[in-house]
């Protein structure tokens, strides 16, 4: 018998990237203070995720894009590229597939030169980290550094137990809840990745454990961001889905998740990577870009009719919900019973 | 008084009582009490979501809530971030280590068959099921191992497989619950089932049922109607004890269906054989599957390796099979058997029937199931496999087995038996009755034995019972036998000695029943026997009864009931040596003969 953390470890594969080129960057649109305005989003090389190199997280393919041995000279090389491919917008996303403040990844002096140049650029800026690398001191030199700081956290659930057995991440809920209180002490404001659908459970059983999630750290967050689950390569969830044993949510999943949740304090918004494609949330194939166009707009606040979407498939869902669930199943149903 | 009371009420309560009433191969039928439930299984559990309230003939349901009828299921724990939420295992996870998840419902749902020595309910069922649907070879494995560990007393139930085309292939295997969930799943994508499989409903010309809900076109009703009809049909089949025809048929609809039969037939033998009776009704062989049925693997198996010729019988006499069984009660046979007399010397004569699917039968054995239960089309046309089945049967029959002369005597499969037998003399190559061939039958057989000393009838007599013992019990089965005198005339025959009957011999049983005195000389041989408790049954011997049984007693084997040395009862075994050994509820043995306790 093998653990999880095992079983993820044999679908990693390494691959040769050129240290000296972040991986990408492009730009979206972000609210700020209720407007809607643009946001850079830049992804960084670096040495990577220590968990994702230890074993790393179920769906997570995020490894793909590192590389082993990436010098504070490259990093410096990468941010110079991206500053002339930046476009003044106001929002500015330093993502690094991995945790922006562990050392290793970022080493402080490469951080401290990124956070500097931000500060000067741009209003608001978002990284992304492990809730056990938030410590105060680097918080606080962020927000001496920045107007505007905030820190995304992938929390994906709250229930430890669905983390540790679906997921493997290595923290708990607690270390989340601190990190916030941390975070949200300095200034910082947070927001919080949960991921809807993670292998191992029904369809039904990824929108409780999602809702449930959302409800247990409103008021703790200041934006959920709900992510579907897209199959990314080499990872567990990509191996269960070449076998037909997972199906990425449906988006009427998403959907209802969204309209249960729209009582919540915070803001809560959902941008399905790979939203309609068959290794992201999707529908019949019919319907799915109206869907996403008005789940965009719902989690943009620019209009909410969530409630007016409609399409035959949306009994195809129901169906499935309620085979999947009483037969106990977490396969892809669809593949199973064509 | 004291004492005993606490000592009763630290047991649990009793709210689940499975009993099994019948079995046939791997397939039950049982009584199912949960609290105010009885449930007879095979059955298909509903889902209430769908009940339309007309469907009085439902038995049971699936259910989340506890209502009247309901197999109550775990619902998923609502907004609880703490509480552990069902997880399913994935075929291709088989290394992953999971967690047991115990519900609080009737059924344990396991990530892998293992699990079940764990598993505290009655039901039992695997998650993820729908996955063997692609891996049959996967499938019957895993319910196999599900009842090796499950034990026979808790009820298997497969989720999301049946159909009702599927439906008896599931009971087949030994599966005792299932559900309407897949059948489900398809009425709503527009699929109209029936036991010959499913059809777009929109491809239909002609609505082809006329069941109550097919009046309104109600694809929902009619599917699970559907369903219903065949649990009835495979409980009336395993009681019948034809289930295994129903299955034949049915897997040529299916290429699913077709791998599971021959996933079992092809490797897994030891199990089936284990269940399977050595009585039963009218074996029917019309398909190719027929041929690989355990009941006819067992019997070739065992020519093999329990049976010796008769010694004193020379020349070997391949004669056709009759559609009427016993074959020696048959026309064609009582013509053959006066020609056999003609010759003078008819007790050197060892007749065997060339038949497929067994193969080659000794006509000593032609009493044994199911040698004289068979039905199966007559055309003379033999297929590859039955050919090459009985070639092989022939040389390794006569490898072991050395006679002075052989005669062929047979219609069109003389032809495939020559190929088989060196030095054969062929009296007959087609029309094996006709005057002249059964002149020439007798001018062969003359000639054969002529030179032979002359065989008296009660040598040869003696020797087949041996034969008979020997098949029965094994080897050591001789020891029943040595030394008896018979009364009465073949194929009912007592058998004595000592002035005491040892066993007899009867047409219907097709083998040998064991008297008192015939079970204490098979326990001195330590075949075929029962070690139960220190009690003298004053009935039939249950199962909690039972200490050991032998590993070789197959359900319809007469056997003895022994306490250490003393044999307390003869009686026929009513379920598997295993489910002897583990179960504490039903019938073990049916006892024909017992001893009194001797008064002291």
């Amino acid at each position: 018998m093998a653990s999880l953390a095992e079983v993820i470890h044999e679908t990693r594969t390494v691959r040769e990237h050129d240290p000296t080129k972040f991986v990408s960057s492009w730009t979206e649109k972000e609210v700020l203070d209720g407007e809607v305005v643009d946001a850079f989003v830049l992804i960084l090389r670096t040495r990577g995720c220590y968990w994702a190199r230890k074993s790393g997280c179920s769906m997570c393919g995020y490894t793909n894009d590192c590389f082993t041995d990436v010098s504070e000279e490259d990093l410096l090389k990468q941010w110079s590229q991206a500053l002339k491919v930046y476009g003044k917008q106001p929002v500015v996303k330093v993502y690094n597939s991995g945790s922006f403040f562990d050392p290793n990844e970022v080493p402080p002096r490469i951080r401290t030169i990124i956070l500097k140049d931000l500060g000067r650029m741009c209003q608001k800026v978002v990284v992304e980290s492990l809730p056990q690398l938030v410590r105060r001191p680097i918080l606080e030199e962020a927000m001496r550094l920045c107007e505007r700081f905030e820190v995304a956290i992938g929390l994906e659930t709250a229930n430890d137990f669905v983390r540790d057995r679906c997921i493997s991440k290595d923290f708990h809920f607690d270390r989340y809840l601190e990190a916030v209180k941390v975070a949200r002490r300095c200034g910082v404001s947070v927001k919080t990745y949960l991921l809807m659908k993670p292998p191992f459970l029904s369809e039904r059983a990824a929108m409780v454990d999602v809702a449930a999630s959302a409800r247990a750290i409103d008021g703790h967050t200041d934006t959920v961001s709900i992510n579907p689950t897209n199959v990314q390569r080499d990872t567990l969830v990509d191996r269960l889905y070449r076998k037909g044993e997972y199906r990425p949510p449906w988006l009427w999943s998403l959907v209802e998740v969204l309209k249960e949740l729209r009582k919540s304090k915070a803001r809560v918004m959902s941008k399905p990577t790979g939203g309609g494609k068959r290794r992201g949330a999707h529908n019949c194939g019919h319907c799915d870009w109206l869907i996403l166009k008005a789940v965009e707009e719902y989690s943009l606040g620019i209009s909410d009719w969530l409630d007016e979407l409609d399409c035959e498939c949306r009994e195809d869902w129901e169906n499935y919900l309620l085979v999947e669930d009483m037969g106990r199943c977490s396969v892809n149903l669809e593949r199973f019973l064509s | 008084m004291r004492v005993t009371s606490s000592l009763f009420m630290l047991r649990p309560m009793v709210e689940f009582v499975y009993e099994i009433l019948e079995r046939r191969g791997m397939a039950r039928i049982g009584l199912l009490s949960i609290s105010e439930l009885q449930l007879a299984t095979p059955n298909v559990l509903f889902v209430r979501a769908d009940a339309n309230t007309s469907m009085d003939w439902v038995e049971a349901y699936l259910s989340t809530e506890k209502i009247e009828k309901g197999i109550l299921i775990d619902d998923l724990p609502d907004g609880d971030p703490k509480s552990d939420l069902p997880l399913s295992k994935p075929l291709s996870q088989d290394m992953l280590e999971f967690p047991f998840q115990e519900g609080k419902g009737d059924v344990s749902f396991l990530s892998e068959p293992r699990e079940a020595a764990k598993a505290q309910k009655e039901i039992v069922a695997l998650q993820n099921t729908v996955e063997f649907l692609r891996y049959p070879g996967e499938f019957v494995r895993a319910f196999i191992t599900l009842r090796e560990v499950a034990g026979y007393q808790r009820a298997i139930y497969a989720p999301l497989l049946a159909t009702p085309a599927n439906l008896p292939l599931l009971t087949y295997c030994g599966i005792d619950l299932v559900d309407v969930l897949r059948v489900y799943y398809d009425s709503r994508r527009g699929y109209f089932h029936s036991s010959e499989g499913r059809l777009p409903v929109d491809e239909l010309d002609e609505w082809p049922c006329m069941c109550p809900a097919c009046e309104n076109q109600d694809l929902l009703e009619h599917n699970l109607r559907a369903m219903t009809t065949e649990l009835r049909r495979s409980r009336g089949a395993i009681r019948r004890g034809d289930l295994r025809e129903v299955v034949e048929r049915r897997v040529a609809n299916d290429p699913w269906m077709t791998a599971v039969l021959r996933e079992l037939d092809y490797r897994c033998y030891e199990w089936q054989e284990l269940h399977f009776p050595v009585v039963g009704p009218t074996l029917r062989a019309y398909s190719r599957e027929s041929l690989f049925r355990p009941e006819v693997v067992r019997f070739r198996r065992r020519l093999k390796e329990r049976y010796l010729k008769p010694a004193s019988a020379q020349v070997l006499l391949l004669l056709p099979c009759s559609a009427r069984k016993p074959y020696s009660a048959s026309k064609s046979h009582r013509i053959f058997r006066s020609a056999i007399r003609a010759s003078g010397n008819q007790w050197a004569v060892h007749v065997a029937v060339i038949t497929s699917p067994m193969g080659l039968v000794p006509l000593d054995l032609e009493l044994f199931y199911p040698v004289q239960h068979y039905d199966v089309p007559v055309t003379g046309d033999w297929s590859r496999d039955e050919a090459s089945i009985l070639e092989e049967d022939i040389k390794a029959f006569l490898h072991v087995n050395e006679y002075a002369s052989i005669i062929v005597h047979l219609g069109s499969e003389a032809e495939l038996v020559e190929s088989a037998v060196n030095n054969a003399l062929v009296s007959s190559r087609e029309e094996p009755r006709s005057a002249e061939a059964l002149e020439r039958l007798q001018v062969t057989l003359k000639e054969a034995t002529s030179s032979m000393p002359i065989v008296p009838h009660w040598r040869r007599q003696a020797e087949n019972l041996r034969s008979i013992a020997e098949f029965q019990f094994g080897r050591g089965g001789k020891a029943l036998v040595a030394e008896c005198s018979t009364k009465g005339r073949y194929p009912n025959l007592r058998l004595f000695r000592d002035g005491k009957q040892v066993a007899a011999l009867t047409r219907n049983r097709g083998m040998l029943s064991l008297t008192l005195y015939g079970g204490e000389i098979l326990a001195d041989a330590d075949l075929h026997c029962v070690e139960i408790d220190d009690f003298y049954p004053e009935g039939n011997v249950f199962a909690v009864g039972v200490l050991d049984a032998h590993e070789d007693i197959r359900i319809g084997d007469d056997v003895v009931v022994r306490h250490g040395e003393e044999v307390r009862a003869v009686g026929v075994a009513r379920m598997s040596p295993r489910e002897m050994r583990s179960s504490d509820r039903g019938e073990a043995v049916r006892v024909r003969h017992r001893r009194k306790k001797a008064r002291s």
